[in-house]
């Protein structure tokens, strides 16, 4: 989680930051950082906008985006030709190989998935909700390997530009081509872009 | 995270419901906030621990670098706990907009001040009391260097106008 392999110098690619401690140790900064310990506050917010003293959505302009079956996705495939997918800018070629590329991962990701199930029921969930788990990540991973032809065409994504693919491809390398979305928060300078 | 991937997906299954989901005492009202409530699973716990771990309270001057999705949700989350003046860093004018809405000061990154000259002009002094930086690791120089990616500018610059003795929140997010 920590690395960034895009990071744009070395530091940031092994996550690391070159900050000016000294600064912050000549004040006598406090710093906190880490993820979130949501349960920690989810309570107390909630009751905050059940009884209207917290407005969060209005200030982060959230809009609703009715989620209409492939109308949004375009769908990319090896044998469209380049008019096909008007939304994306780059070469022919190049759509091709996300679509192998993606596929690959996805089939790599899957594959660890299902390990780590197995290794999460073997080694101390000996519950019922362990084994659906293993059961369920089974089960998707024969149906993938069933329509393995239909999706190697059928991974659709959508991008804007050539530097949201390689965006996409980087989301699909780290969390699968399941249905995701990325950040549909309606702020103008971010589109969403579904992959499935 | 913790091993489960895909949480901002159109549907999760949640291990362990009993304990990890947060039940709503009331479907009518909660259906009729729903907007704000869907913003609980991710965003605003985040950019709110941001704000306490900054030491916010009632009274407080506080900068938030960045005005995306976090850091508005910040800044509110920031409003909620009392801060007297919540100043919004950003580079993009729709973002300031937006956080200018429901009552934030705003500073114009791309502009060649330094962030603390421009405080100065808000709050008469170039120091705030307490910082958080929601932006994350895509960060931006400021001004003229505005268009190469520079990590460690934010936390820099916090440092830079955080009073000594102060407190920032630098909650995580990709």
């Amino acid at each position: 989680v920590t690395d960034d392999p895009g990071g744009v110098d070395d530091a940031a690619k092994t996550g690391n930051l070159s900050i000016r401690i000294g600064l912050g140790w000549a004040k006598s900064h406090v710093f906190t950082t880490g993820q979130c310990p949501v349960m920690r506050y989810n309570r107390q917010l909630m009751h905050a906008i059940l009884y209207d003293k917290f407005h969060p959505a209005k200030a982060v302009n959230v809009t609703v985006i009715r989620w209409t079956k492939r109308l949004k996705v375009t769908r990319i495939s090896i044998k469209a030709r380049p008019r096909s997918s008007s939304s994306i800018r780059t070469g022919w070629w190049q759509r091709r190989s996300v679509s192998i590329r993606a596929t690959l991962l996805a089939f790599c990701t899957d594959g660890a998935r299902i390990l780590c199930s197995l290794r999460c029921f073997a080694r101390r969930h000996h519950n019922l909700l362990a084994l659906s788990f293993l059961v369920l990540e089974i089960a998707r991973f024969l149906v993938q390997l069933l329509c393995f032809g239909k999706r190697i065409r059928g991974v659709a994504v959508r991008a804007r530009g050539p530097g949201d693919l390689d965006r996409i491809l980087r989301l699909i390398e780290s969390h699968g081509a399941s249905y995701w979305a990325i950040d549909t928060i309606g702020l103008p300078t971010r589109q969403p872009a579904y992959c499935r | 995270m913790g091993g489960w991937v895909g949480g901002q997906a159109e549907y999760v299954m949640v291990p362990y419901a009993d304990f990890n989901l947060l039940r709503f005492p009331d479907k009518g009202r909660a259906m009729a906030k729903i907007k704000d409530l869907t913003l609980l699973s991710d965003i605003v716990p985040t950019g709110f621990h941001g704000a306490v771990t900054a030491g916010v309270g009632p009274g407080s001057i506080v900068y938030v670098a960045g005005a995306g999705p976090v850091g508005l949700a910040c800044a509110v989350g920031c409003q909620l706990l009392g801060a007297a003046v919540v100043i919004v860093g950003d580079m993009i004018p729709e973002r300031l907009a937006q956080a200018k809405s429901f009552g934030c000061e705003v500073i114009d990154l791309k502009k060649d001040a330094t962030l603390g000259q421009q405080i100065e002009q808000i709050v008469g002094i170039p120091e705030v009391e307490c910082a958080v930086d929601c932006v994350g690791f895509e960060a931006r120089g400021h001004g003229k260097d505005a268009v190469v990616e520079r990590p460690a500018t934010v936390l820099n610059s916090l440092m830079t106008v955080t009073q000594a003795g102060g407190r920032l929140g630098i909650p995580d997010f990709m």
